[in-house]
This record gives structure tokens, sequence and C-alpha cells, in this order.
């Protein structure tokens, strides 16, 4: 394989993440990166991985990611892999990324477009509150797991 | 380029020994004889040593011996040196003496051996010293770089076709003639420099190709979609400045009918339109309030949206952290030690003996195996278990966040609900004061109102999609840079790729006609010389070197092949073949052959012998021939050629062998 330097992050198509900041989407006028994490935690909530056919598809860098979004990045290559050990390869916390983002997109894309335009805002909040009440009930109690 | 003297000084069987030879042109044969084993072939020995530093002709037997004389370690006392020495005097094409010498020292031990001196200053690879001198006016002046004087004097790569054994001549045709006979001629031709510079070009231009292949310029799709982008960015500017003017001129409209109604003469109107312009900007600041809150909000969920979602993987990993700090683990440093300070003295803190190989000892190293891991990563892990902790807490606030947030915009939508229908009511008494023209202001004033706002919104997503285009169009164009960047080095690898397929080119077509020029002249010498010195002249007709560099010899029946020659015609024909070789090369230098008749049968020899003159004409030629070559018939045929005449007197003597070189009183040219 190619060989490239870790700082960028890759999709199979750029253009899905694209079509989410024209001027149709409610989400206009944000970074390529909040779409990355807003695919990525779907794609890993939903069990959503997939290959990347090719690294030719450079989405965004590393470096525009802040500390949490990395962290959380890092948390679910942990739980993916199994141990802390994976955080000693950073190429494979990103390859865990990349394919859960690829995996999410679709499913980003249809939950952005599927409602009304002035909705979003609205459902998006009430999704997040019924993902949180689900998560409290299945094991969130401030104990773990 | 002649051999005026030779002197050896412990060289082998020589102690101390100086050949004189003819460098007479007319008298250009010189003859050394010696019995088989007498010292001939280390003759050619020390040429080849002194010159390059290698005896190339060196048999097993002597191989085996050192260099040195063994009649005068015998006779060296303990701590006493001896030299070894080969010192040949040439005269050059212009007449100059030019001298080269070549040493060695050895030293005799306590116990009697040998030792070899060594202080390495200007020493050859055998640990020999070379030294060069030309006679210069009046002086010998000593010449730098001797080893690289020589080479271009006397090239050591064709030093074989000058400097040879003629029974192994034979041994030529024999197998892979083919090949022999084309590194003759490829080094005859001394076209190694082409063949090096082939090579290299050749390796350079593997190497641009390589890098070719990562260059290739991907410009003109980037291109495209950068022209769409641009194409977009442009109609997104025009259509918001048609937005904007739209906009204005609905402001325009706005305060040019509110004017109207502001001053209408008509009781209350003044009134109610001035109340209606006060709400309406309490309106307007509002709406920006709200829409800065749902912006606020929207950015708010965003940002938390990954937290939530992927909650179960950041509490799992925080859970384990939290782990590994409970069990000590992180940070592990002290815990590390303190297992390594356990596992050196062999004594478990609960007194369990640990230092043999035992079940505990066993588990002490598995637990300081697994701090050995973690301690990599442990300042990584501290620093993801604070943001992780931090990600959480959010994650824990997010619904009072959410309901503060969803509290404030019901607010504000409520004071926006009551300030609009205050203002419904405003224009509601507009309209009941029943004059035509003023309903018609106020509704057009309404109109206008709504047209404006519906060019807010259409400028607020324009402004966005062309912050999109630009971001886009910056991403697009760091890239056209980079393959901007590439298709230059591109252009200037494809410039220097054709270059290199030129002067690759060139260079094989010199090579080739070179060898081509070459084999042609080496296979007409040959075939001229080997039928001077054959004694069946009528029975060949000539020798053909083809293309592959394959010899052949054609009779007159238009047939044979070397297998067909007996011994001494297949001499005969590495004589001519030699003899060609060295007329070809264009370096004059002086041929000195071992046993140059050793398996011609009579007749043939002495024919050989009458010819090798003419064969090997305004060459200085000496041969070091055994009693059985040097017949009388043979030195009759050589006898107005030859120069000088020795012979070697070789001693076997109780404690070592002697050899010297006696001169037959052959009178000089």
């Amino acid at each position: 394989m190619e060989h490239k330097i870790l700082d960028r992050l890759y999709v199979n198509k750029r253009d899905d993440f694209k079509r989410l900041l024209e001027k149709d989407s409610p989400l206009v006028g944000y970074d390529y990166k909040h779409i990355f994490m807003l695919a990525l935690t779907i794609g890993f909530v939903e069990g959503r991985r997939a290959e990347l056919e090719s690294r030719k598809e450079e989405l965004t860098r590393i470096e525009y990611l802040d500390d949490k979004e990395k962290s959380i990045i890092k948390a679910i290559a942990v739980i993916e892999t199994g141990g802390l050990e994976v955080l000693l390869d950073k190429k494979k916390v990103y390859a865990v990324a990349e394919e859960y983002a690829a995996g999410g997109i679709k499913l980003l894309i249809q939950k952005v477009f599927s409602g009304e335009y002035g909705s979003f805002i609205k459902r998006l909040g009430n999704e997040l509150e019924e993902r949180l009440k689900e998560i409290r009930g299945k094991s969130y109690n401030g104990s773990k797991n | 380029m002649k051999i005026e003297s030779i002197k050896l000084q412990n060289f082998r069987q020589y102690r101390n020994v100086e050949i004189k030879l003819s460098i007479s042109d007319n008298k250009n044969f010189n003859i050394i004889q010696g019995i088989t084993g007498a010292g001939k072939t280390n003759l050619l020995n020390a040429i080849t040593w002194c010159l390059y530093g290698k005896e190339k002709h060196i048999n097993e037997k002597s191989a085996g011996y050192l260099i040195v004389n063994n009649l005068t370690i015998k006779e060296l006392k303990e701590n006493e040196k001896c030299n070894v020495g080969v010192q040949i005097q040439f005269r050059d094409e212009e007449g100059r003496k030019v001298i080269i010498g070549r040493g060695r020292e050895f030293k005799k031990l306590d116990n009697g051996r040998i030792m070899e001196i060594n202080d390495m200053s200007g020493k050859s690879s055998d640990g020999s010293t070379i030294m060069m001198f030309v006679w210069i006016e009046k002086d010998f002046v000593e010449v730098p770089d001797p080893e690289i004087q020589i080479d271009r004097m006397i090239p050591e790569s064709i030093e074989e076709y000058f400097f040879f054994d003629g029974e192994r001549l034979n041994d030529y045709f024999l197998e892979n003639s083919g090949k022999k006979i084309l590194e003759a001629v490829f080094k005859i031709s001394q076209i190694g420099l082409i063949s090096n510079a082939l090579k290299h070009l050749e390796n350079k231009r593997r190497e641009l190709l390589k890098e070719e292949k990562n260059l290739s310029p991907n410009i003109r799709n980037i291109r495209d979609k950068l022209n769409q982008e641009y194409i977009k960015k442009d109609e997104n500017e025009s259509t918001l400045k048609n937005y904007k003017e739209q906009k204005g001129k609905a402001e325009d409209k706005i305060k040019e009918f509110s004017d109207k109604l502001r001053t209408v003469p008509v009781s209350n109107i003044s009134q109610l339109q001035k109340e209606r312009e006060k709400t309406e900007k309490i309106l307007i600041k509002l709406e920006e309030e709200l829409s800065d809150l749902r912006k606020e909000k929207l950015n708010y969920l965003i940002r938390i949206f990954p937290s939530i979602y992927a909650f179960e993987a950041i509490n799992n990993t925080k859970h384990t952290l939290d782990d590994l700090e409970t069990a000590g683990e992180i940070p592990p440093d002290i815990k590390k030690q303190f297992l390594l300070k356990l596992l050196e003295t062999g004594n478990c803190i609960c007194g369990t003996d640990i230092s043999k190989d035992n079940i505990y000892r066993k588990r002490v190293k598995e637990l300081f195996t697994k701090c050995d891991d973690i301690t990599e990563i442990t300042s990584e892990l501290i620093a993801e278990r604070i943001l992780l902790l931090s990600i959480t807490n959010e994650v824990k606030n997010f619904h009072n966040e959410h309901f503060n947030y969803n509290s404030k915009i019901k607010n504000l939508e409520e004071k926006t609900q009551n300030e609009n229908e205050q203002l419904k009511r405003i224009d509601d008494q507009i309209k009941i004061i029943d004059v035509e023209e003023i309903n018609h202001w106020n509704n057009k004033l309404n109109e206008y109102k709504e047209l404006r706002e519906d060019y807010i919104g259409k400028i607020a997503i324009c402004k966005k999609q062309l912050e999109t285009n630009k971001q886009e169009i910056k991403r697009l164009e760091e890239i056209i840079d980079k393959e901007l960047k590439k298709e230059e080095k591109f252009k200037k690898l494809q410039k220097k790729l054709y270059f290199y397929k030129k002067s690759l080119d060139v260079l094989n077509n010199i090579k080739d006609s070179i060898m081509e020029e070459v084999r042609k002249e080496i296979e007409e010498k040959t075939t001229q010389q080997f039928l001077e010195l054959i004694p069946k002249k009528d029975t060949y007709r000539n020798i053909k070197i083809n293309e592959n560099y394959e010899i052949s010899i054609t009779d007159k029946y238009g047939m044979g092949g070397i297998g067909t020659l007996s011994k001494g015609e297949t001499q005969i024909l590495a004589l001519s073949f030699i003899g060609a070789l060295n007329s070809v090369s264009g370096f004059n230098m002086p041929i000195i052959i071992d046993t140059p008749l050793g398996r011609i049968s009579k007749e043939p020899k002495i024919n050989i012998a009458g010819n090798l003159s003419n064969l090997l004409k305004g060459k200085q030629v000496t041969l070091l021939v055994t009693d059985d070559e040097y017949s009388v018939e043979v030195k009759e045929k050589l006898l107005d050629r030859i120069g000088k005449e020795y012979f070697i007197n070789f001693k076997e003597l109780e404690n070592g062998n002697e050899a010297e070189v006696v001169s037959y009183g052959t009178q000089n040219s």
C-alpha cells in the first residue's frame, strides 16, 4: 500500500460529505470535521463499518480536530480493538474512525434530509435526549457496565 | 615502451639478479632459456608483481611459499631485516627512462619466524610499496600516484595479451571462446569507460522512472473541479448581490409606505404607524436574538452529538482507565520499579521466595511485563482520562443545557409572538380606517416586509453557501499548487529522461561501432598472421569472428572448425590472435611469452619461429624458453633478431634455492 504520513483523514466518497454542506442542508457553513465526527459516531452506534476502497479521497486534516474529538476517536478504537494498546498505533486508531465514518455517512444524510428544514434543530435535540435516555436505561447510571 | 632492465632482489629464487634486455628495433628479441622449474614463469610473475602487486602466473607450488628467497631467510640472523624488490627500467616512446620498483620488507623474529614489516605508509593492498620515477633533464623525478600512471602505460586489464604463457594459449579456444574473445575485444577496445557510463546512465534512468511513477500529474481532474467551484461561487455571489438589491428595494418601499402612513392627515393613523415602527424594531431585535440562540443551540448539539452517540465507548474506556488507576498501574513507574526490585532481590513483599523460577516469580514477572506496556502510553492515558471525564460530565449536563436552551428560545418565541400580535392589532386598527389609499399603502407595506424577510433568509443561506465555496476553492487551490509543483518536476523529469535515453542510445552506438570495428580488424589481422605462420598455407582460407565473437576457420573446401586444428595449429591461431590483439590495441608494450613454442612439433616450430619476427614486428619480444623449444633450428631462424640471450642457472642448495641469470654473451646491436 502507498505510504502516506498520518496527518489527514480519508473517506470513500468525499462528495457525500460535501452534500451535507450545500445550501439546502441545515449543516451549511459547518466544517468537514464536524460531518466526519457525526458520520463516525452514527456509523459506530449503528455498527456500520466500511472498508476504505483507497486512500485517495482526502477529507480533512487530523490537526483540525480538537482534543475532545480526538479523544472520542481513541475511545472508539479502544472499544473496537478491545484494548488500550491500540493507542500506541495511531494509524490503526484513525483507520477505525475512517471506516466508521465511511459506513455512517449515508445514514447521516438520511437523517439530515428526512424532515423539514426548520425542524432539524428540534429533531436533533429530541433525538439526543432519546439516545441519552436509552443509554441511561441500558447502562449509564453513574456505574460502569 | 620497452624494458631496458629488470632487477630482482630476494624475489623467490632470484636473490640478486639484473637482466638487461635489448631495446633495439632490429634486434628486438630477447631469449631467456631455462629448464622446467628453473624460474622462467617467476620472471613473468616478478614483472606483474612489480607493476600490479600481483603474481598473475603463480602456480600452486610457488603460491604456498613466501615471496622472499628461502636461502636469504635461512641466512638472516634474529631481528635482522631483508628486502624483496623488483625494479623494472623502461624506455618510453620519447626515449625517456622510467623506473618502476616495488618492495616488501621482512624481519626474522626471535623464534625464527619471518614477519612482514608494514608501516602502512604508501603501501599497496598486498603490503608492498611501489614507486615510480621518470628521468627528466638530469635527474629521476618521483611520479605521484604510480598505480594510476602504470595503468595508463600498461593497463592491467589487457596485460594478459602482452605477458602470457604460451602453453596456455591453446586453452583460449577450447571452451567459451565467444565469451573470451568478446572479453578480449572489450578490453582491447578500452571501452570500459563507455560501459561504466552506460551502467551509470541506465541506473540513473531507472531511478528517474521510479520517481516519474509518483509524479504523474492529476491536475486536469482537479482543475475541472476547481472551475466548477469557481462557477458556483460566481453564481452565489451574483445571487447574493441580487438578493441584497431586492432586499434594499423592499426596504426602500417599506420606508416609502411607512413615511406615507406616518404623514397621512387622518387622525390616529400617524400615531398607529409610529407605534407599528417601534414594535417592528423590537421584533427585529427579538428575531435576531432568537436566530443567534438557535444557532448557538445547533452548535451545541453538533458538538455534543458525537459524545452522546459514542458515550458507551467513552464510558467504558474511562472505566478501564479508572480501573488501571485504582490498581496503581497509572501512573505505573513506581510500581514497575518496585516490581523490578522484588525480582532482583528474589524476595516478595509477602516474604515468598521468588529468587528461583517458580510460579510466584512468574506471576511477578507477568505483572512487570504488563506494567511495561502501559508505561509507554502512560502520559497519553492520563491525558485521555481527564478528557473522557470532561466529556462524560458534559453528557451528564446535556439535559439541563438542552432544557436551558429550549427555555430561552421559548421565552424569546413568546416575546416575539406578543410583539407580532401587537403589530397585528395596530395593523388591524389601521385597516379599519376605511380609506382606500391608506389600506393600499398598508397592504403594500406588509407585502414588502414579507419580501424583505424572505430575502433576509435567502441572503443568510447564500452567505453560508459562499463560505463553503470559498473553503472548497482554498482546498482545491492548495492541491493544485501541489500538483503544479509535481507537474513542474514531472516536466523536468521528462527532459532528464529524454536526455538519458538519447545519451544511452548514442553511447550504445559508439560502443557497438567500436566493438564492431575492433572485431573486424582483429579478424582480418588474425587471418593474415595465421596464414603467414601456418605451414599448410593452401589448406586454410580465412578466420571468422562472428557477431557472437565465436571464432571459426574455413578451409579450402569451405568447411572446418577450430576442433579440426592440431595442437600446434591451435597455438599458431592463438599466437596470431594475440598478435592481432596487441597490434589493434594501440599500446606499444613489450611482449613477454613464457614457453611460446611448447606444444608445437618440430617442423611448425621452426616455421613459427621464422615468422614470429614478422608477427611481432616493431615490438620488443622476450621469450622465456625451454631447451626443447630453443632448438638449434629455432635459434637459427631468430638469430638476426636476437639482441640478448640468457640462461637461467638454477641451483638447488641444502638451505634453499637460488637462480642466476647468465648472459650467453650474444652481441648487442
